[in-house]
């Protein structure tokens, strides 16, 4: 099943642009345009699609508060894929909070993009060691988290959470298979039962949640 | 030996002389220098004002009496006494401006003046200064200590006492009587001293008046720096958009047809390219541009919002009126879509030229009017005067009026901003869409 896009952009030129560019990759439907943030939210709850191609700067709702809602619809399975003009530096720590799930400068080549929507569909979350690196930095700036809702981390059992915190160093699936000497499969089950356990969307998230309820430590493991 | 005792002596006396004739020269040049004069002209205030009505009564009041007083004299004509109270008052209409001279004339006139009641024997109590030649004296010599050097100040003293000292040795009179020359001595030392300290305050406050002054320059500048940079940034802002656009249709080109010829491609890939590296140096520009404090560009609420056009001048209106202003907007010719660097200055300015208006004259009318031409757009803000002066006028409006120049400067355009004869304030901006 091809997998639906809606790209949100106040720029009429951008919009078709990535249209034209992501329906000629196969499996990706441009199922949608919405021309500013409350249009993207009121679109997705219509047309349900996979993945939004976010803006941040945009009249009316800006793409962090359009992310913020979309996201938090605990039925929902869109995911958000930012775009910024830029630099990823801008609003990267801002928008991984408000629940996107990858970056992607404006400017990236139609593979590139095609391979964004790929992985962020997939729940196989983009994070790029640049991304890791900076959301490391952010949260070394704002120091140790204050205890916080730990709550929800004691559901998970001691392998869960030591892939969780190998998430959040940004490894791949493969990677923390070796890293635990157990099968990638073994890794992919503990991923998708802990992301369920956490009410999480993606690895992207995970990593989030995992610096923000101090599973991992800033400076931590690297 | 004896000849090198001789040498000695005479080698002696040649540098005593030298001495002397080098304290007589630097006299010389200190008292004879016509040129020291008020540094400061008086300023244009009331106080000024007074101060020199003030001068000239004295002036006036000094010449009557004094030659009311000497017409009484034996021997004293009525024209000569009227002569000798001009030569007594005319140095104190001149000490504000020519301290030297005046005491120089001063003098001169205390000589006449003595000389011409040296006939009146009886009358030792205004010999060899009247009362209001002292008066007249100490006027002048207080002007003395005020704009000249202190070694001038002491030199006038000395030299004024020493002539009184002279006078009364000499007279024919009675030489055992001082007459008034103590207390002249005694009235200008203290006059002088009082003023020298005075000085030295206010010369240390105009010094510190300097320094803020220096300080105020200095914040200017870096207030213009900074807003050219918040200038730059945004102008920056709008072509790393275009910019951005163009990589991402030539990016779109070759996928619109099946097939595209290879050639079509390359060039398309050539010009992406290019877009690409473009943006990349205009992320570092902007990079550099970008202070601490700010990310991206926000809106009013802090949150990320594209550049601003005229196109949200209303939504812009609307707020000052909420804030309790009359605010008509009038548009003229017909709106069309306008480069993005100059739809968004023109929206900078109104708002910048709003928010004076706002800061400047709350609660007064505003006009704010649009004009599209062929040439350019032109917007005017005009705010009639407050309609409670006393509201705070604070200041920083040069800053305001300084940033929405530049921005017009940046663009080719123009700006004139100032006061209306009714004691309203407009900004008049022209920004011109085409070359020539």
């Amino acid at each position: 099943m091809a997998i639906r896009v809606l790209i949100a952009d106040d720029q009429m030129m951008v919009r078709e642009g990535f249209s034209v560019l992501l329906g000629a990759q196969p499996g990706i439907d441009v199922v949608g345009e919405a021309v500013h943030g409350r249009d993207a939210v009121e679109q997705v709850a219509a047309l349900r699609p996979d993945v939004v191609l976010m803006d941040v700067r945009m009249p009316v709702l800006d793409g962090l508060a359009a992310t913020r809602e979309i996201t938090a619809d605990p039925g929902g399975t869109t995911r958000v894929l930012v775009l910024t003009t830029f630099d990823l530096d801008e609003y990267v720590y801002e928008a991984l909070r408000a629940g996107a799930s990858g970056f992607l400068l404006k400017d990236a080549s139609a593979l590139q993009l095609a391979h964004a929507v790929r992985v962020v569909a997939a729940g196989d979350a983009l994070l790029a060691p640049t991304v890791t690196r900076r959301l490391i930095a952010e949260f070394a700036r704002l120091g140790p988290p204050t205890g916080g809702p730990r709550a929800r981390v004691e559901q998970l059992t001691e392998r869960e959470t030591e892939v969780l915190s190998l998430i959040a160093q940004g490894l791949s699936n493969a990677e923390i298979a070796a890293r635990l000497v157990v099968g990638e499969q073994t890794v992919k089950t503990h991923v998708s039962r802990l992301l369920a356990k956490l009410n999480l969307r993606d690895r992207t998230q995970a990593a989030v949640f995992a610096y923000e309820n101090g599973v991992v430590r800033a400076g931590e493991g690297r | 030996m004896g000849d090198a005792g001789a040498f000695d002596v005479a080698g002696g006396a040649a540098a005593r002389a030298g001495r002397v004739n080098r304290g007589l020269t630097a006299l010389r040049e200190d008292l004879f220098d016509v040129r020291v004069r008020t540094k400061r002209p008086p300023a244009p205030f009331s106080s000024v004002a007074v101060a020199r009505g003030l001068l000239y009564a004295a002036v006036v009041i000094t010449v009557g009496i004094q030659g009311a007083v000497l017409a009484g004299y034996p021997g004293v004509s009525g024209g000569l006494a009227f002569v000798l109270g001009l030569a007594t008052g005319v140095p104190i209409l001149l000490a504000p401006q020519r301290p030297l001279v005046a005491w120089w004339m001063s003098l001169g006139a205390t000589v006449a003046c003595a000389l011409a009641g040296e006939s009146n024997g009886h009358d030792h109590i205004q010999w060899p200064w009247t009362a209001v030649g002292i008066f007249a004296q100490v006027v002048v010599m207080a002007y003395v200590a005020f704009h000249a050097r202190l070694r001038i100040v002491v030199e006038t003293w000395m030299i004024t006492a020493l002539l009184g000292l002279v006078l009364v040795r000499n007279a024919q009179h009675d030489p055992s009587h001082w007459g008034t020359m103590p207390a002249v001595a005694m009235l200008t030392a203290i006059v002088m001293v009082v003023v020298v300290a005075f000085r030295g305050r206010s010369d240390a406050r105009r010094q510190l008046a300097l320094q803020s002054d220096l300080t105020a320059t200095e914040r200017e500048r870096s207030a213009l720096l900074e807003e050219r940079a918040r200038i730059a940034r945004e102008l920056h802002d709008v072509v790393a958009h275009h910019m951005s656009v163009i990589a991402i249709q030539a990016e779109a080109a070759r996928y619109r047809v099946a097939d595209p010829p290879p050639e079509l491609v390359r060039s398309f890939v050539t010009i992406r390219a290019n877009a690409v590296d473009a943006l990349a140096e205009l992320r570092r520009v902007l990079g550099l541009l970008r202070t601490e404090q700010e990310g991206g560009e926000f809106d009013g609420q802090g949150r990320p919002a594209p550049l601003p056009t005229l196109e949200r001048l209303p939504e812009l209106i609307e707020n000052v009126r909420a804030a309790g202003m009359t605010v008509d907007c009038v548009t003229v010719g017909v709106p069309r879509p306008l480069p993005q660097g100059v739809d968004l200055s023109a929206y900078r300015i109104g708002q910048e030229a709003l928010s004076n208006a706002l800061r400047h004259a709350p609660g007064a009318r505003v006009r704010v009017e649009v004009a599209y031409v062929p040439t350019g757009i032109g917007l005017r803000v005009y705010n009639e005067p407050a309609p409670h002066p006393e509201a705070p006028a604070r200041d920083g409006s040069g800053h305001g009026v300084m940033g929405m120049r530049e921005r017009a400067a940046m663009i080719g355009g123009t700006l004139e901003a100032g006061h209306t004869p009714d004691g309203g304030y407009h900004v008049d901006v022209f920004l011109p869409t085409e070359e020539q």
